[in-house]
């Protein structure tokens, strides 16, 4: 009994040396803020008092009325699919590019994953002054009509240019995780398919592919969390303009909170806003896991 | 994985060194509580006269929210802290409202002593967390007229300093195009205006104007002008509020909001980023205005952070009135500004004791009521003071415009009640009446959808 309650300890006392600070800092940057979160949201706190009224359901009565909302969640959704695949073929396609036979492989794969080491804001105002200044420029010079307004200044193109900077700034970061997965597999079985007489695509569809399914599950996770949660290009590229037309949910909810002062109602969109990415991730994830096969 | 590794560390470094911030600023606090129950008999006695009282021992906190006088305001902080023997920090947010900063501060159970913030952040709050400055000495020279007061008719802010919009002019470039001496007083109306604006482009001004994109400038600048010049009073300004929320205004109809859109239409049709007015660049217009490519730019006496960057040292520069014509509501509408103090300082009651917001009231007096620190406020911030005994004059083009006005009572005071999200909402509407995507008609009425929209 005694030595049941040791390793009982034991098992405690270990457990905290190795996860304890991790734990505890999980719990307290993660867990704490999150609950006391879904606490806001059922009050009508407005991000300064120190009285928080408690108001019930009525966060949530207020957000499924709240049409601006769910119209920048649409779009918000819209931007995800559109990203998330683009983002994810390119950086396929720039991973079979430089693990083929093209010379100067290092310098090509270090160059596409740069633009993933400069944050968000600063990229997007270099992309502003891109769209604003450099393209308009040579629309100028060139007298190319299609190039002479700014794309931010449409609410179309400014979406579109919100699209091609996140393409720019995640495909490198992908085509990262793509190279481990194609080098990842064994040679012996790309050797043993083309004896068995396959080409050099049916190995990469028959083989490679499949064999790399876990590299997808990873970038599609990655990407799709990141996307929903898009907020520093959105500000600093667009700043959700032209005339609000390219507010994404993350800063919907931000200026909901602070700038309207209705912090219950921003929490509560905040939450939904977190529901409907897990849910997605999560499920794309299962569904991904299962297709998974092992050599 | 690595990332979220490094990812973590970094949090747990920040966390950490909140944590130790926090720790560091309670002991303060505790320290100089148990002063407070020794010295406290003194009270926050007035003092006027030149010896200041001794602080010494007390620690006070300032939130500085304008970053350009950052050092100065250091500096400033330093001076009467010899004179007191108080230790005044200064800290300065770049980025971020000060709205938000509050927010985090209160929070986090650690305000700081004096709060500098916009007049709506005073305003929401003040009641429940603001020292009472009524019997304040400077309250009397202009701090009542333009500091906020709360519901409860007791005074709450300090104003800091007067900030006033209107058109920017270059004076040295319409006369160099016109090739004769131009008076910005001659222009008295909307049709003068536009005149003006026709000789210049005749003389060789492309395009006379440039129109800011940005929607805190279009509505809450521009706009705004609309509410703040309906009769000129805050009484007036409230009332066109109220009646917008209940939904009995139309706008179309109303003259002010007619002759502003008028002249909009102007500086729309003469704007030198006429061709793509949503990609238009502050930096470029400052720059623009500042070297003479353009003669009018709206915007505020704030501007000449950016315009001093490029302006020439002989080049004259000012603020007039936006134009207009209809002046029946209001027939003040072209010789008057609209302005305000738009950065109020309130002092924390909450997380401060008695003797830090004693010391915090003292360097307040220090700045309004004596040489040192009025030289603080006038020439080492450039501001604009808002004061009545401060005589000294503004150190720029800009706020000595601004000054002339505030001097013969000509500005047109603001609300602090604004929604939260007026300039950002309404900004969205008017960048698509900029990018001619609807129509006058069109616009008025989503301002109003948006003002009937406002919850409670």
């Amino acid at each position: 009994m005694n030595s049941k309650k040791e390793s009982l300890w034991s098992k405690v006392s270990t457990f905290l040396v190795f996860a304890g600070p991790a734990t505890f800092a999980f719990l307290a940057v993660v867990i704490v803020p999150f609950l006391y979160g879904v606490y806001l949201t059922f009050t009508s706190w407005d991000g300064v008092s120190s009285n928080k009224p408690f108001v019930g359901l009525k966060n949530y009565a207020a957000v499924v009325a709240d049409s601006s909302f769910w119209q920048s969640l649409g779009l918000t959704l819209l931007y995800v699919v559109v990203s998330v695949i683009l983002v994810n073929v390119i950086g396929f396609l720039l991973a079979l590019l430089v693990t083929g036979k093209i010379k100067g492989k290092n310098f090509f794969r270090a160059g596409f994953f740069t633009p993933n080491l400069i944050g968000g804001i600063i990229l997007g105002y270099i992309w502003q002054f891109v769209f604003n200044k450099v393209i308009v420029y040579f629309g100028d010079a060139l007298n190319v009509t299609v190039l002479q307004k700014s794309m931010l200044s449409g609410s179309a193109s400014a979406f579109a240019a919100l699209v091609l900077v996140t393409i720019w700034q995640f495909s490198g970061y992908m085509m990262l995780i793509y190279i481990a997965g194609l080098t990842g597999v064994s040679e012996d079985l790309k050797e043993a398919a083309k004896i068995d007489g396959c080409n050099e695509s049916q190995t990469t569809r028959y083989i490679v592919l499949p064999l790399m399914r876990a590299s997808f599950t990873i970038c599609m996770f990655l990407t799709i969390t990141r996307c929903f949660m898009i907020y520093d290009v959105n500000l600093s590229l667009t700043e959700g303009g032209p005339y609000g037309s390219t507010v994404m949910a993350a800063m919907y909810v931000y200026q909901k909170a602070f700038s309207a002062k209705q912090y219950g109602v921003g929490q509560t969109e905040a939450i939904i806003l977190f529901i409907f990415t897990a849910i997605i991730a999560v499920s794309q994830t299962i569904i991904n896991k299962r297709k998974e096969v092992e050599a | 994985m690595k990332r979220k590794v490094v990812a973590a560390i970094l949090t747990m470094a920040m966390a950490g060194s909140l944590l130790a911030g926090c720790g560091s600023s309670s002991s303060d606090d505790s320290s100089s509580k148990n002063e407070t129950t020794t010295t406290d008999e003194s009270g926050s006695s007035d003092s006027t006269a030149s010896a200041r009282e001794d602080f010494s021992g007390v620690s006070i906190t300032m939130l500085n929210t304008k970053s350009e006088i950052e050092s100065q305001l250091e500096a400033a902080a330093e001076q009467w802290g010899e004179l007191t023997g108080a230790k005044l920090e200064v800290y300065t947010i770049g980025s971020g409202t000060p709205s938000q900063e509050v927010s985090a501060r209160y929070a986090a159970k650690n305000a700081p002593t004096l709060i500098m913030c916009d007049p709506q952040d005073v305003a929401s709050i003040c009641e429940e967390k603001g020292v009472d400055l009524s019997d304040e000495s400077w309250a009397a020279n202009g701090g009542t007229q333009y500091g906020i007061t709360g519901n409860d008719g007791k005074l709450y802010s300090f104003p800091f300093c007067i900030e006033g919009r209107g058109m920017i002019y270059n004076k040295t470039a319409i006369e160099d195009t016109l090739g004769e001496d131009w008076d910005p007083t001659s222009v008295t109306n909307m049709d003068d205006f536009e005149a003006l604006l026709k000789k210049l482009v005749d003389n060789g001004m492309e395009s006379p104007v440039a129109l800011n994109q940005e929607d805190w400038s279009n509505a809450g600048h521009y706009f705004t002008q609309v509410y703040e010049e309906q009769d000129g009073t805050l009484t007036g300004t409230e009332k066109i509020m109220e009646d917008l929320r209940n939904g009995s205004v139309d706008l179309m109809s109303n003259e002010r909001f007619t002759s502003l859109m008028d002249t909009y239409d102007l500086l729309m049709e003469y704007n030198i980023n006429k061709a793509d007015p949503l990609a238009a660049d502050y930096d470029e217009n400052a720059a623009d205005l500042a070297e003479g490519d353009v003669a009018f730019w709206f915007n505020g006496n704030w501007a000449w952070a950016e315009i001093s960057d490029y302006i020439e040292d002989d080049t004259e520069i000012g603020i007039m009135p936006v134009p207009q014509n209809g002046t029946e509501g209001n027939a003040n509408v072209n010789d008057y500004i609209c302005g305000g103090a738009t950065k109020q300082v309130m002092i924390d009651k909450e997380c401060n004791d008695e003797k830090q917001q004693a010391a915090a009231k003292d360097f307040l007096d220090w700045l309004a009521n004596t040489a040192e620190g009025n030289k603080v406020l006038v020439d080492d911030c450039s501001l604009v003071p808002a004061f009545s005994n401060i005589t000294e004059e503004a150190t720029n083009m800009l706020g000595q415009s601004i000054q002339r006005y505030t001097v013969e009572g000509k500005l047109f005071d603001q609300p602090s009640n604004y929604p939260g999200d007026h300039w950002s909402e309404v900004g969205a509407i008017m960048q698509k009446y900029l990018d001619k995507q609807i129509d006058r008609a069109e616009f008025a009425k989503e301002v109003q959808d948006y003002w009937t929209n406002l919850s409670e």
